[in-house]
């Protein structure tokens, strides 16, 4: 019999549904035939599929008008204050959205119509000697659309008269609203509701009119003055001045209810420009402009309002554009004087075109004469009647009778038109094509323009500089953060692998210190780690010590880890394609996978062209689904992460587990678009969820245009890690040997102080943790931020010292030291106490200990050397002006003799490196000699060491005899100066060496005067 | 056809709307929880349609305009919840606790109870129910649509079913 089925199985629920495929389906007749019992599950979720079915369709279809009560009682009542300050512009939304698409289709149609060949009146009374806003905003629209008539909605918003335009020419630099609403209401109250309806109307031409500006703005490239401008006006930097919800729309409504004495609510806001004044004119007087044009009307409506009993009571403005609007509208104005200016819109900003389209152009219709079949008032009072309509919502009543009468005309009345401007649709489309095309870059810019520009196509270093020797007397106190990241290691390796040194921007000494696995004892007593110092000579520079401070975490069972929610978010953009991207971090997944137990929650939420949850969290012990999934993974498309990483955190929260671990988990080449705006702004994301428990850890794959620094200051943000994966063995170490550090935060905000003894030491430095500097007064407070550790982390600090009496040779350090005569090295009083603070993992207050210095001097430790070593490797990589003595050589002859057991081979890969580093680094010396002309100081040029015949050479080569298959032999002379006579370099994968060209990997041996490339052991040695 | 192309696609285009204008609002509405906010969304995706070349979209023309719809919807959920003061995940909001529940839920109509149980269900499982037997679509295409794995619609198509019956036992 074929595998077993679970009850839970969903292939079964599928299979009743009929939605299984041929094989599935099969294995489950099969297995239903067997166990005839669960038929009836299959039989009860048809018929619930059934009743489903039937009672789902006869749900409500929420009514197009917006106020039949059951579409109403249909929304949530979760936000009702919402609702209620929204309910104002209500009437200027049904009117746009009564029915749907068909107004929006309509509007946009009727507005193409106005500037197509056939003259309106109210068009023809365009002049352009008038305006300059409307020739500007015309050039746009032509300039933008490529064909006159392309921008609807320009021309519309230049639906001026003459006399208006002048006084808008005229508006002076304090035109205010308190100016504005005596004029305002000297239009009588019978034409208040028009003069509402109105300044609705033609507030929403202007925002339509911005938008097009906007799009032209962005055409003339400049993506990034625009969020100045808006942060100014909307501190959301969003343009939905009128379509955002509570806030500003209760402030619209607010200024409408205080009518007459609004005058003090003359806000900063309002009295800002020149333009602000035009642009409250223009509100205005498009609002004096409706009753004499369509005055009848004017007064039906108005009578309907007061009816109503919402009297506004300013009279002629009650609903003038928040000052937000007028102030978003201005700007738009202005920038229009200057393209470039005029900012590309942020995301969403599809969602209010069409509904200002259709009011826009509704209303035009209805005044001007429209050419449809429509009867003009019919409209116009619907549209008044809507907006009485409104009030009422205000007032708690959504529903009301007459509003709804006449939005149901209007429903219908759009449809017809659709109908009979059938032949009209096509040039409506191309419109909108046109638009939309012209929006979309627009967005884009924004988002991602200027980061773009900034940080182009390459990967990102930034060299921090080198802390420098501080002089004890003057502050003996250091005070910095843990760092258990491991990355910058990786990546160095990965250079070197690649054939070349790294840039010093990609060198962290506190990562590559922090690699390596060390024997410090694990705490005895309940502290989740242990602190261990020591203090030997420094091997660069004489006279100087060197104090390693090193935390041990405790080793949590691997039985007793707390459950864990992870998601796991991964780039699939087409960057990510290459061999060491995703399919590496899908290797890497899978290794994690299979750590997983049922305990363990995993999600993975992709991102490419959109983000996606490629898999909802599912328990970690059904491995073979997960696998399958992480399997089906594949990268195509651009990145645009937007929203990738809320994406996850919602995953993330929605699965929270209080007693147990929380966890995003980034997988990125580094071209991480967030869809946050700005790197300061997901910073702060990262960090509030940090707080509300779930962290961030980071693993950067691949190259070509990793991000390091920023990768690296996420995962800080986020209490998380930051690790780069090269390769498969990389990734076995971050995903089997050290996840449960990375998943078991045993610490947080760990933070350390050495204070040094003046007496004792004259000036101190600490290698590395350069960006985890605090100051002093910061260690005790819990506010700020530190470095995580996990369990079995170990995180080693290297300071170097100068004791007092030694000379100290820093060029920064000050002389006027107590230097205590005669002294030799300091033995007795232990030179510094080490402080140390942290948190419990989910405490919010810390605890601190402390533990002194070493007193004595014992012979230095194994992890004490190796730490020296890969220090001082690190001090050169970075061409570091305190490397002293340090060479390649000495880090050599440090590390080989701390390699010690080397269990698991990373202390011979970092000798291997080291080789790799000194011939290039000699490689670039001589290069640059040769370049700049001069020869290779010849300091005691070494003799060349003896020619051994060919045959004892290969001998020698071949180390007694490990090597077998020789694959290339290669005479480089000169490299003795850096090899010596022979020299057993460890395997290459570069291809480029001393002038010769696609070279075969191998491990390479030099004996005098040649390379000798030997293929892989392992098939060699298989056979045996 | 395309002799009177413009025709036919305006035709296609009210014939559209006249099917999916309902379930796509009600669709929206569910999404956004706003009546407002979901004709924006219905509207914008029919806009979007008019681009569309009715050839080549007729074919997934459903499974097209629900995930048109939703990922509006979600962009416009996500830019309200930025905006307004709601700090917490929509998701959260929107889900009802199942401890929630009523334990009153009228049962003497089994089958109208059936509603009211759907209401306390997670919403992605609401989602992926009403999409499957409110608008008949299919795994496939309920998977397009929410970007969800198929695997992992069926996966919630039948924790729902199942706790339905639960509930409804």
């Amino acid at each position: 019999m074929s595998e077993p089925l679970h009850p839970d199985d969903p292939r079964l629920t599928a299979y009743a549904l009929g939605e299984l495929n041929a094989d599935d389906r099969l294995l489950v007749e099969q297995w239903l035939a067997e166990n005839p019992a669960a038929r009836t599950d299959i039989e009860q979720v048809q018929a619930l599929a059934v009743t489903l079915t039937a009672q789902l369709h006869t749900e409500p279809v929420p009514s197009l008008s917006g106020v039949r009560p059951d579409c109403v009682a249909l929304t949530q009542p979760a936000t009702p204050a919402t609702r209620t300050h929204r309910a104002w512009r209500r009437a200027a939304i049904s009117v746009s959205a009564m029915s749907v698409c068909a107004v929006g289709l309509w509007g946009v149609k009727v507005a193409l119509d106005r500037l197509a060949p056939q003259p309106v009146d109210v068009a023809a009374n365009l002049d352009a000697s008038h305006s300059e806003m409307r020739s500007k905003i015309s050039s746009a629209a032509i300039g933008s659309g490529g064909r006159p008539n392309a921008g609807s909605g320009p021309s519309i918003s230049t639906l001026q008269d003459e006399e208006g335009v002048e006084e808008f020419d005229r508006g002076s630099v304090a035109r205010t609203v308190a100016v504005r609403q005596p004029k305002a209401a000297g239009s009588g109250p019978e034409s208040s509701v028009e003069a509402q309806t109105w300044t609705e109307v033609s507030q929403r031409r202007s925002k339509y009119s911005r938008r097009d500006l906007a799009a032209e703005g962005s055409k003339a490239g400049n993506p990034s003055s625009i969020p100045v401008e808006s942060d100014s006006v909307l501190p959301v930097g969003t343009e939905y001045a009128d379509r955002e919800p509570a806030a500003k729309n209760e402030r619209g409504w607010k200024r409408g209810e205080s009518g007459k004495s609004s005058g003090d609510q003359v806000t900063s806001l309002d009295v800002q420009t020149v333009d602000a004044g035009r642009q409250d004119w223009r509100t205005q007087k498009s609002g004096d402009e409706a009753p004499s044009k369509d005055g009848e009307k004017g007064n039906s409506t108005g009578k309907g309002y007061d009816a109503d009993g919402a009297q506004p009571a300013g009279g002629g403005v009650p609903l003038v554009p928040t000052g937000s609007d007028r102030l978003d509208v201005d700007k738009e104005l202005s920038a229009g004087g200057k393209p470039g200016a005029a900012g590309p819109r942020p995301a969403g900003s599809k969602g209010g075109s069409s509904e200002v389209d259709g009011l826009a152009t509704l209303t035009e219709e209805a005044v001007t004469g429209p050419q449809s079949n429509v009867d003009p008032a019919q409209q116009q009072g619907a549209v008044a009647s809507l907006a009485k309509g409104e009030p009422a919502g205000e007032k708690g009543r959504p529903v009301e009778q007459k509003g709804n009468a006449a939005t149901t005309k209007l429903m219908v009345t759009p449809r017809i038109i659709v109908q009979e401007e059938q032949a009209q649709l096509a040039r409506v489309e191309g419109e909108a094509k046109f638009r939309e095309s012209e929006r979309k870059p627009a967005e884009e810019n924004f988002r991602y323009g200027r980061e773009a520009q900034r940080e182009s196509n390459a990967e990102g270093y930034v060299v921090l500089p080198e802390l420098p020797f501080v002089v004890t007397a003057e502050n003996p106190l250091s005070t910095f953060g843990i760092d258990v990241d491991t990355a910058s290691y990786a990546n160095i390796r990965r250079f070197l692998r690649q054939g070349q040194l790294p840039p010093a921007g990609a060198v962290r000494l506190e990562e590559m210190l922090n690699y390596f696995t060390y024997e410090d004892p694990t705490p005895t007593d309940d502290k989740p780690f242990a602190v261990h110092v020591e203090t030997g000579a420094c091997p660069w520079t004489p006279g100087h010590q060197l104090v390693r401070v090193a935390l041990r975490g405790r080793d949590v069972d691997r039985d007793k880890r707390p459950h864990s929610n992870l998601v796991f978010l991964v780039d699939v953009s087409g960057s990510m394609q290459a061999a060491n991207k995703l399919p590496l971090v899908q290797s890497s997944l899978q290794m994690l996978v299979d750590q997983l137990n049922e305990n363990d929650n995993i999600a993975i939420v992709t991102y490419s062209n959109e983000a996606r949850v490629a898999l909802e969290s599912t328990a970690g012990h059904r491995k073979d689904e997960i696998k399958a999934l992480i399997q089906s993974l594949h990268a195509d498309g651009s990145t645009n992460g937007a929203g990738g990483i809320q994406l996850a955190y919602r995953m993330a929260a929605s699965h929270f587990l209080n007693e147990g671990t929380n966890r995003v988990i980034l997988c990125t080449d580094g071209d991480f678009n967030i869809g946050v705006s700005s790197d300061e702004e997901l910073s702060k994301m990262i960090a509030e969820k940090a707080q509300s428990g779930v962290f961030l850890s980071v693993f950067g794959f691949g190259m070509g245009n990793l991000k390091d620094s920023k990768l690296e200051s996420l995962a800080d943000k986020g209490n998380g890690q930051y690790g780069y994966i090269d390769d498969q063995v990389e990734a076995h170490k971050v995903f089997v040997e050290e996840l449960f550090g990375t998943l078991l935060t045993i610490a947080k905000d760990v933070k350390l102080q050495v204070e040094f003894d003046k007496t004792l030491v004259a000036s101190y430095r600490l290698l590395g943790y350069e960006n985890r500097q605090m100051a002093a007064q910061e260690f005790r407070n819990d506010k700020k931020d530190a470095g995580e550790m996990g369990s079995g982390h170990r995180v080693a600090a290297l300071y170097e010292i100068a004791p007092v009496a030694a000379e100290v040779s820093e060029a920064g350090a000050k002389k006027e030291l107590e230097v205590l005569a005669g002294a030799e090295t300091p033995v007795g009083p232990s030179r510094l106490t080490v402080h140390v603070r942290y948190k419990q993992p989910r405490a919010e207050t810390a605890t601190e200990f402390h533990v002194a210095g070493p007193n004595g001097t014992a012979a230095p430790s194994r992890d004490f050397q190796w730490t020296t070593a890969v220090a001082a490797w690190g001090l050169i990589l970075r061409n570091s002006q305190f490397k002293g003595q340090a060479s390649f050589d000495m880090v050599q002859e440090l590390a080989s003799a701390a390699k010690g057991e080397d269990s698991n081979g990373r202390r011979r890969e970092f000798v291997e490196l080291v080789g790799l580093s000194k011939a290039y680094s000699h490689r670039y010396e001589s290069e640059r000699l040769r370049l700049t002309g001069s020869e290779p100081a010849p300091t005691t040029p070494a003799a060349p060491p003896e020619k051994l015949s060919d045959e004892a050479a290969l001998t020698k080569a071949s180390v007694n005899g490990k090597y077998t298959r020789l694959v290339e032999k290669l005479t480089v002379e000169k490299d003795y100066l850096s090899y010596g006579a022979f020299s057993e370099y460890g395997h290459w994968t570069g291809n480029s060496y001393a002038g010769n060209d696609h070279l075969p990997q191998g491990h390479w041996v030099y004996v005098y005067p040649n390379w000798y490339i030997w293929g892989d052991m392992k098939q060699e040695d298989k056979p045996k | 056809m395309n002799n009177n192309g413009h025709d036919n696609r305006s035709g296609w285009i009210e014939a559209t709307l006249q099917q999916f204008e309902g379930p796509l609002l009600r669709y929206a509405l569910r999404l956004t929880r706003n009546l407002e906010v979901a004709r924006d969304v219905v509207q914008e995706t029919f806009l979007k349609l008019c681009h569309e070349d009715p050839a080549s979209r007729q074919s997934h023309l459903a499974e097209w305009l629900f995930t048109v719809c939703r990922n509006h919807a979600i962009d416009r959920r996500r830019k309200e919840q930025r905006m307004s003061t709601m700090t917490e995940d929509t998701l959260a909001v929107l889900t009802v606790p199942r401890s929630q529940t009523p334990d009153t839920v009228e049962t003497a109509d089994a089958s109208r109870a059936v509603l009211q149980h759907l209401e306390h269900l997670p919403e992605n499982q609401q989602e992926v129910i009403r999409l499957k037997f409110q608008n008949d679509l299919s795994y496939r295409e309920i998977s397009g649509i929410t970007g969800l794995s198929e695997s992992y619609v069926g996966v919630l198509l039948h924790m729902g079913l199942k706790a339905l019956r639960e509930r409804l036992t």
